[in-house]
């Protein structure tokens, strides 16, 4: 079991199910997902700024 | 497009994340990045972007309770995304105040969230007497950005700093480039470290100076280089932007067309739709 559970560990995991925006550099702090953006918009009195991707993420989050 | 451009403007990644909260998703449910609850928000604003064919979707700036206040295009300049965000928060100043501690923060944190917000004025004043060369370094960038390249250039000469070497080269370089003096921008850059936080704007700017001189293998040859080593970093999508719109000859090109068939860029993109990179564009000089 202990040996199954670490092999899990170290196998690679499978790009498509990885949320791209773990690979993201633009420095933006992206706050997600959309539930929590709105509730800290409403606390925080920020407007959002969402940026709908039409069907273009990759892997790497490229859009 | 956003990546490419507007990103690579630290003007539009402060004002982003010190006065905005700002998501994104895809449209597709089968994407790693969608967001049900995003889109169905959306969708109620955009109807047109529920379908299966949509238009590129703009960048919304929408209140939580789903008020859509402004939008800048996918396709915006660096320049446009920063008016647009400078624009929705002046119209709706209830949503731009400060946060919580903001007003505690060290002076060159606060000048830099004005610059941002397009007040330089305060932003110098805080800085009026500058006390490190950090502090220096920003009156020369706003000084830079506000074209007033003479003063720019005498602040960084007056630095006595090895700690921001680096910087200064980059500054004097991007100097050079708004005087359209392209050998002087080729030196300052080379002498760029290949390290450090601002090496791939180095490195891009570096292969734009080349570009300029005819040296366009050369200028090509370190954007790719530049993108296998720095990968998702926004002047890599700058530099495959202008990859892709170059050969070793000159300028490519244009495309008639958008297609998903033919090559892919370095980054794996099917192209860059929308404008040209500004950077190719012959300057004045």
């Amino acid at each position: 079991m202990l040996i199954a559970s670490l092999a899990l560990l170290f196998l690679p995991q499978d790009p498509a199910l990885v949320h791209p925006v773990s690979l993201d550099r633009t420095g933006i702090e992206w706050a997600l997902p959309f539930e929590a953006a709105q509730k800290r918009a409403r606390e925080e009195g920020r407007l959002l700024a969402i940026k709908p991707v039409a069907f273009g993420t990759t892997v790497t989050g490229c859009w | 497009m956003l990546r490419s451009g507007p990103f690579t403007d630290e003007r539009v990644v402060g004002l982003l994340n010190e006065r905005f909260i700002p998501i994104y998703f895809d449209l597709s449910p089968k994407s790693p990045a969608s967001d049900a609850a995003a889109k169905s928000f959306v969708t109620k604003l955009k109807p047109e972007l529920g379908g299966s064919r949509v238009p590129t979707p703009p960048v919304l700036f929408v209140t939580a309770d789903g008020e859509l206040l402004g939008e800048a295009s996918n396709y915006a300049s660096e320049g446009e995304m920063l008016g647009a965000l400078r624009d929705v928060l002046r119209q709706n100043s209830k949503y731009a105040g400060l946060s919580d501690g903001e007003g505690k923060r060290p002076r060159l944190a606060r000048a830099r969230t004005h610059h941002y917000l397009g007040e330089d004025d305060a932003a110098i004043a805080l800085l009026s007497e500058p006390r490190n060369a950090r502090e220096s370094l920003f009156i020369a960038q706003v000084a830079r950005r506000a074209g007033d390249l003479d003063h720019a250039e005498k602040v960084l000469g007056e630095l006595d700093s090895d700690a921001c070497a680096d910087d200064v080269a980059l500054e004097l370089g991007l100097i050079a480039f708004a005087r359209g003096d392209v050998k002087t921008m080729r030196d300052r850059l080379a002498a760029h470290s290949e390290e450090g936080a601002r090496a791939p704007e180095a490195r891009y700017f570096l292969g734009i100076a080349l570009f300029h001189l005819g040296q366009h293998a050369e200028a090509r040859a370190i954007w790719k280089k530049l993108v296998g080593k720095h990968g998702e970093h926004p002047f890599s999508y700058r530099a495959d932007w202008a990859y892709t719109q170059t050969t070793d000859n000159g300028p490519a090109a244009a495309p008639t067309s958008f297609t998903t068939q033919g090559p892919k860029s370095l980054l794996g993109r099917h192209g860059y739709m929308g404008r040209k990179n500004p950077d190719l564009a012959q300057r004045p000089g």
